[in-house]
């Protein structure tokens, strides 16, 4: 498995992201997890860090949730995909739609339209351990 | 009513679990005083919007209850059912109320 993994946690839960960043430190396979309730404000990270030579703390995995007041995860990847410090290097954060329901018809129509933006896959809330494996084992794991 | 449909630990420990806990009340209460003072035949946006976030942290922190009611108030604000919804917001309080006392009862917040 994959060393120093970097996740960015994005729900305007703050409760939502204690519980998530708990269950992500318990698994004892994260380098570096942060969290934020407004998207504008995960958006600010990720421009900032891009923007640091080493990129270090750039996030590796990106937990976005769907259903937001301010701005839902189809508007945060909508000014996510504007960033070309992101889009246009070769490092592409993986992102993983998190969601009350199973993703279908419309809404998994939707979320396709990002693949190119890193969108890999979708999950059902509450996040557990076993889904969060199965995301590492399929898409993070180079070794 | 079984404990186990009110409040019973997720995947996280324990320790963390009891910690997180005033955190996730203080959060619903906060939502809640929101919630209660929207007009169930005008504000349905704003409902919605609050009722998915109630429903998902209480989810997340297996608040059974509080996820149910949560679940309903969701259902009735989209069939535009306004007396219902009313209704279901304060059975809400109440499943706010059990919760946070059983919480104190068996996790000593």
């Amino acid at each position: 498995m994959r060393k120093e993994i970097n996740v960015l946690l994005i729900d305007d839960s703050i409760a939502i992201n204690n519980r998530n960043e708990s269950l992500l430190k318990s698994m004892g396979l994260f380098n570096e997890i942060n969290k934020y309730s407004y998207p504008t404000e995960a958006i600010d990270f990720i421009k900032n860090q891009t923007g640091n030579k080493d990129k270090k703390r750039l996030p590796d995995l990106i937990f976005l949730d769907i259903s937001m007041p301010e701005m839902d995860a189809f508007g945060f990847l909508d000014r996510y995909s504007k960033i070309e410090s992101v889009t246009g290097s070769n490092f592409l954060p993986k992102i993983v739609i998190v969601s009350d329901y199973l993703l279908e018809n419309r809404n998994l129509d939707h979320t396709n339209k990002y693949k190119t933006v890193g969108v890999i896959d979708h999950i059902k809330k509450p996040m557990d351990k076993e889904d969060v494996l199965s995301i590492l084992e399929e898409h993070l794991d180079e070794s | 009513m079984k404990n186990s449909k009110i409040l019973s630990k997720t995947e996280i420990s324990l320790e963390s679990f009891k910690k997180l806990l005033p955190f996730f009340f203080e959060e619903i209460m906060e939502d809640f005083k929101v919630l209660e003072q929207l007009d169930t035949s005008k504000d349905i946006k704003e409902i919605r919007s609050l009722a998915h976030k109630l429903k998902g942290s209480s989810a997340c922190y297996a608040a059974i209850l509080m996820s149910a009611k949560a679940k309903a108030i969701l259902e009735y604000v989209e069939s535009n059912k306004t007396e219902e919804t009313a209704k279901l917001i304060k059975e809400f309080k109440k499943a706010i109320k059990i919760t946070h006392e059983y919480a104190i009862e068996h996790f000593n917040i």
